[in-house]
C-alpha cells in the first residue's frame, strides 16, 4: 500500500510535468494540474473495477492520494506565486497592439493556422482589428480587438498577493521608487497588498489584501 | 484553508497506514516463513512432532489473519499461499519428508513475496 501512495506520488508530479512541457494548447478548458486529476482518477477507479482480484484499495489509496496532493497544491498555489508559476505557468501575450509576437508563438508552440483559427471562433477574419490575444494558462485564448474609440490600455500587473513582479515593473516603464510612492500614498505595505496594477496610460489600481475569516 | 488540513490529513493517515501494513507484513509473513522453513528442516530430518505442532500454529495464524491480508494483496498469492498449506497437510499425513520440505519452501517464498510486496525497494517503486 505504501507502495501504491509512493508510486501515485510519482506519477501526478510526473504527469504535471508532462502537461505543463506539453504546453497550454493541450489542455483547454482545464489548468494542468485539474487535467491530471480527472485523467488519473477515472483511469484509477477503473483499476479495482475491472478486476476483482485486485483489492479495492488499490484504487482507493492512489486516488485518496491524488485528492490529498490536489487539495494541498490548490492551497500552495494560492499562498505562493512560485507553487502557482511551477504548476500553471503564466499567460503569454501572443499578439500586443496588434503586433504578432513571433517569438512568444515560437515559444508556446502556436502555429500561425491555429492562432488565426482561434480568432475565427472569436467572429474575428482580420488579424489587423485584433488589439491584444493572451494565450491563458488553461489553453484558452483571450482576444481583445481594438476598441472603436481610444485604444485599450492593457493593466500590467505590478504587485500580486504581496509579490512583487520586476519583470512587469520593468515592462511598465516604473522602478521601485514609484511602487513605494504608490505604496506611501495609500499608507500600505507591499506584504498588505492584494493587487496593485498600472497600464498604458498610467492609471492605477490598488487593492489592499483582506483579512482571512 | 480548511481544504489544506483536510488535504494534509489524507496524506498523512495514508502515509502512515502504509507504513503500519508495511511493518506489519514484514512481522507477520517473515514470522510464517522461517517457521514453514523450520519445519521442512525438520520434516527432513525426522521430526515429526515438531512438524505437527508448528504447522498447526502457522495454520491458525494464517486462517486468523488470511482474510486481513486479502484485502491489501492480490487476491492471486493468497490463494496460491492457500493452496499450499492444503498439500503440506496432505504430505505432513502421508509422512513424505522430501515433498513436504519442498512445499515448505514454496510457502516460504510466496510469504516473503507476500511480505516484499508491501516493502519499499527501488525496483518495487519502479
Amino acid at each position: 500500500m505504501l507502495l501504491s501512495y509512493i508510486r501515485t506520488i510519482i506519477l501526478y508530479l510526473v504527469l504535471i510535468g508532462v502537461i505543463r512541457l506539453m504546453g497550454k494548447r493541450q489542455i483547454g478548458q482545464m489548468e494542468p494540474s485539474e487535467f491530471v486529476v480527472t485523467m488519473l482518477v477515472a483511469n484509477l477507479a477503473s483499476i479495482p473495477m475491472q478486476d476483482n482480484g485486485i483489492p479495492l484499495f488499490s484504487g482507493l489509496v492512489p486516488i485518496l492520494t491524488v485528492l490529498g496532493l490536489e487539495l494541498v497544491l490548490a492551497t500552495a498555489s494560492l499562498r505562493s506565486v512560485w507553487v502557482r508559476r511551477a504548476l500553471c505557468g503564466k499567460p503569454v501575450i501572443l499578439i500586443e497592439n496588434g503586433k504578432i509576437l513571433q517569438n512568444a508563438l515560437r515559444a508556446t508552440r502556436v502555429t500561425l493556422d491555429e492562432l488565426t483559427g482561434h480568432l475565427r471562433e472569436k467572429d474575428i477574419l482580420d488579424i489587423s482589428s485584433v488589439q491584444y490575444a493572451i494565450l491563458e494558462t488553461n489553453g484558452n485564448l483571450s482576444v481583445f480587438p481594438w476598441p472603436k474609440g481610444k485604444p485599450l490600455a492593457l493593466p500590467i500587473s505590478i504587485i500580486e498577493d504581496g509579490h512583487l513582479y520586476e519583470e512587469n515593473l520593468r515592462l511598465a516603464g516604473y522602478d521601485k521608487k514609484w511602487v513605494q510612492k504608490i505604496l506611501d500614498k495609500h499608507r500600505a505595505s507591499l506584504r498588505g497588498t492584494w493587487l496593485l496594477t498600472v497600464d498604458a496610460d498610467g492609471n492605477v489600481l490598488w487593492l489592499p489584501k483582506e483579512e482571512q475569516q | 484553508m480548511n481544504r489544506l488540513w483536510i488535504g494534509i490529513v489524507i496524506l498523512f493517515l495514508l502515509l502512515g497506514l502504509g507504513v503500519g501494513l508495511m511493518w506489519g507484513s514484514v512481522a507477520f509473513f517473515g514470522s510464517l516463513s522461517q517457521k514453514v522453513e523450520a519445519c521442512g528442516e525438520a520434516a527432513l530430518r525426522g521430526n515429526w512432532a515438531f512438524v505437527a505442532r508448528e504447522t498447526a500454529e502457522c495454520e491458525e495464524k494464517w486462517e486468523k489473519y488470511a482474510h486481513f491480508w486479502a484485502s491489501f494483496t492480490d487476491h492471486a498469492p493468497v490463494e496460491q499461499v492457500e493452496t499450499l498449506f492444503a498439500q503440506l497437510e496432505l504430505y505432513k499425513k502421508q509422512r513424505l519428508s522430501v515433498e513436504f520440505a519442498a512445499c515448505c519452501r514454496s510457502l516460504a517464498k510466496e510469504a516473503d513475496a507476500i511480505g516484499e510486496s508491501h516493502g519499499i525497494a527501488w525496483w518495487s517503486i519502479l
